[in-house]
């Protein structure tokens, strides 16, 4: 009974829970393998203590947290997780064209009434949805378009009003999404915010330059440090607060840290602000577009933080391939190009696997 | 949590939105920067588009430093030199030579204010160095021409104060390199954007527009159908009349 007590009893979060539904599924099946190959054969008694056990953990893991206890649930989860994206991005975009369709009939007082309450009452409509439904799929879906809804209201206000873009409209845009993805534990809304939140430092960081903030974006050096920034908020009590954040946080640092250097070792002169001299630039971009992902790899691989791997793999792929044309593309013939490129792939995945098989033997 | 982040969440709309709109209705109560008649040439309507009801106008200016020279030897724009430059806050201690022709193209842009002058020296100027050198006619654009740019507002109205002929706007200025065949390199400055971009027409002022949009783009020879008073606050403008102008036979 301790092992049911400590996940249904102690605060836990919906992850844990579906964590110990796998782990049970993943013992029966070994189970199943073991004794069919006569390796074991549990007694009579023993058997009925352990699905007896078994039987009531699942039940109390549905009950609190709705988890999947089968592979046709897990599959059925995954076909709703596809349908809650497409669904807010359709019901986003249905309430976005439905205002520009009637806002030009109505008057400023009707237009600013349902601009702040379409906002007001989707978020009604968020915590309704999530105290019913255990799997928070519709309660995503909604989140996601009370967000769209109050970008759209702070939009339409300042074509209402005539007012001049500012960098401004970004933080309560960041607030907004972060509130939600706390209050509720949504990964999506989560990495939204994190991603409004760094677009509002890096813009207002522009415009106190001086500089015209929408077009700061061709200038993405700022969003290195504030990658890190993010990054390192991962290890912070912020991130830890609820168990699937961390890795979220992660995942959007990666991407605000890697995609930059991309651009900046290709296109320096187009995406940098040239504060050092070119030659010295392009040389420590070039660094830090291999030496950063492989150091991602490695305490990805080591902490077993996937999301940290796979970002840091994918760059590592597309930077090596984009180098690849930056230096040989001008002068190689097309045929030997491609050769070169497929002979790297080989090389790479010949690397892997000898590194894949150092771990096994490190594991035994 | 489920609480405290409903109720920010929350807080932040009515607050985003108090804040809004009690700013635009504090920028319509002060004494306007400039009040403006401008007609279809300066705000144009937009391309009728089935699936947005909404009706704002195209703000149309000119900046003479975006037309290629109209006189051998002449700069379009001498205001916005070097110097004009530096003091909007551009680098240019870089000597420019065509090793660094792209690195100057390619400067970040930045923001600052622009004066827009309407129907003055600057549009006439512009409008007989058209007539000399042959160029299509001039009847159809825009009489709303830069004639000054700076980070100092305040300064830029005291050295334009008729608030009927000009307007202090936000702009965006960037950098531009003349390079005429057999000429020097030389460091110009221009501006490549005004806002707002577009000026919501009310609801209550739509009528006489709304038969316009119906009828389509018009055409150069036919003259403005409609003119518009625009007040432009401190923060922001807005239209206040609307009203048919008498076709041109």
């Amino acid at each position: 009974m301790g092992g049911m007590n400590a996940v249904t009893q102690g605060r836990p979060s919906r992850q844990e829970a579906q964590r110990r539904a796998e782990q049970v599924a993943g013992f029966r099946r070994e189970l199943q393998e073991l004794e069919r190959e006569g390796v074991l054969a549990l007694g009579l008694e023993e058997r009925a203590k352990v699905e007896r056990y078994h039987g009531e953990l699942l039940a109390a893991l549905g009950r609190q947290f709705d988890v999947d206890s089968s592979d046709a649930q897990r599959q059925m989860s995954l076909g709703m997780r596809i349908a809650s994206l497409l669904g807010a991005i359709t019901l986003s975009a249905g309430v976005v064209l439905f205002f520009y369709r009637v806002w030009g009939l109505l008057g400023a007082p009707a237009q600013v009434g349902i601009l702040a309450g379409v906002p007001l009452l989707a978020l009604f409509a968020v915590d309704l949805a999530a105290r019913r439904e255990k799997t928070l799929y519709v309660a995503a879906v909604l989140a996601a378009l009370a967000t769209v809804a109050f970008v759209l209201d702070l939009s339409a206000l300042g074509a209402i009003f005539n007012l001049t873009p500012t960098p401004w409209v970004l933080l309560p845009c960041a607030v907004f999404a972060l509130a939600l993805a706390y209050a509720y534990g949504l990964r999506l809304m989560l990495a939204a915010g994190l991603v409004l939140a760094v677009a509002f430092v890096h813009a207002i960081m522009a415009s106190l330059a001086g500089l015209e903030w929408s077009a700061s974006l061709q200038r993405p050096e700022p969003l290195l440090a504030l990658g890190g920034l993010v990054l390192a908020g991962s290890f912070t009590r912020l991130a830890a607060c609820r168990e699937e954040f961390p890795a979220a946080w992660r995942l959007v640092g990666a991407v605000l840290l890697l995609l930059p250097i991309l651009f900046l070792s290709v296109w320096p002169e187009v995406f940098s602000y040239m504060a050092l001299p070119l030659a010295f630039q392009t040389a420590l971009y070039d660094a830090a577009g291999f030496v950063l992902p492989l150091v991602g790899i490695w305490i990805g691989i080591r902490r077993r933080w996937p999301e940290l791997v796979n970002t840091s793999t994918a760059f590592l792929v597309v930077f090596v391939y984009a180098k690849c044309f930056d230096w040989w593309w001008a002068f190689m013939p097309r045929y030997l190009f491609f050769l070169a490129l497929g002979g790297l792939s080989i090389a790479a995945l010949v690397l892997l696997g000898r590194l894949r098989s150092r771990m096994k033997a490190g594991v035994r | 949590m489920r609480r405290i982040g409903l109720w920010t969440a929350a807080a932040v709309v009515l607050v985003s939105n108090l804040a809004v709109v009690a700013g635009a209705e504090w920028n319509r109560r002060r004494e306007p920067e400039a009040v403006m008649q401008l007609t279809e040439r300066e705000l144009a309507l937009p391309a009728a588009i089935a699936e947005n009801t909404a009706l704002a106008l195209n703000l149309r200016w000119i900046d003479p430093g975006n037309w290629r020279r109209l006189e051998e030897g002449q700069p379009v724009v001498p205001w916005f030199d070097r110097e004009k430059l530096e003091a909007i806050g551009f680098d240019t201690s870089t000597p420019l030579t065509t090793e660094t022709v792209f690195r100057y193209r390619n400067s970040a842009s930045r923001r600052t204010f622009a004066v827009l002058e309407y129907d003055g020296d600057a549009w006439r100027r512009l409008e007989h160095a058209h007539a000399d050198a042959g160029a299509a006619g001039t009847s159809a654009r825009s009489r709303l021409v830069v004639v000054d740019a700076g980070n100092d507002a305040r300064a830029l109205r005291r050295k334009w104060p008729d608030r009927t002929r000009t307007v202090i706007v936000s702009a965006v200025a960037a950098v531009a390199v003349e390079d005429s065949a057999g000429g020097p390199l030389v460091l110009r400055g221009r501006i490549i954007q005004v806002f707002p971009v577009q000026l919501n027409v009310p609801r209550s002022l739509r009528g006489p527009l709304e038969p316009l949009l119906q009828e389509g783009e018009r055409r150069a020879e036919g003259g403005p159908r409609y003119q518009v008073t625009v007040r432009w606050g401190q923060d922001a403008p807005w239209i206040s009349a609307v009203r048919r102008l008498p076709a041109v036979r």
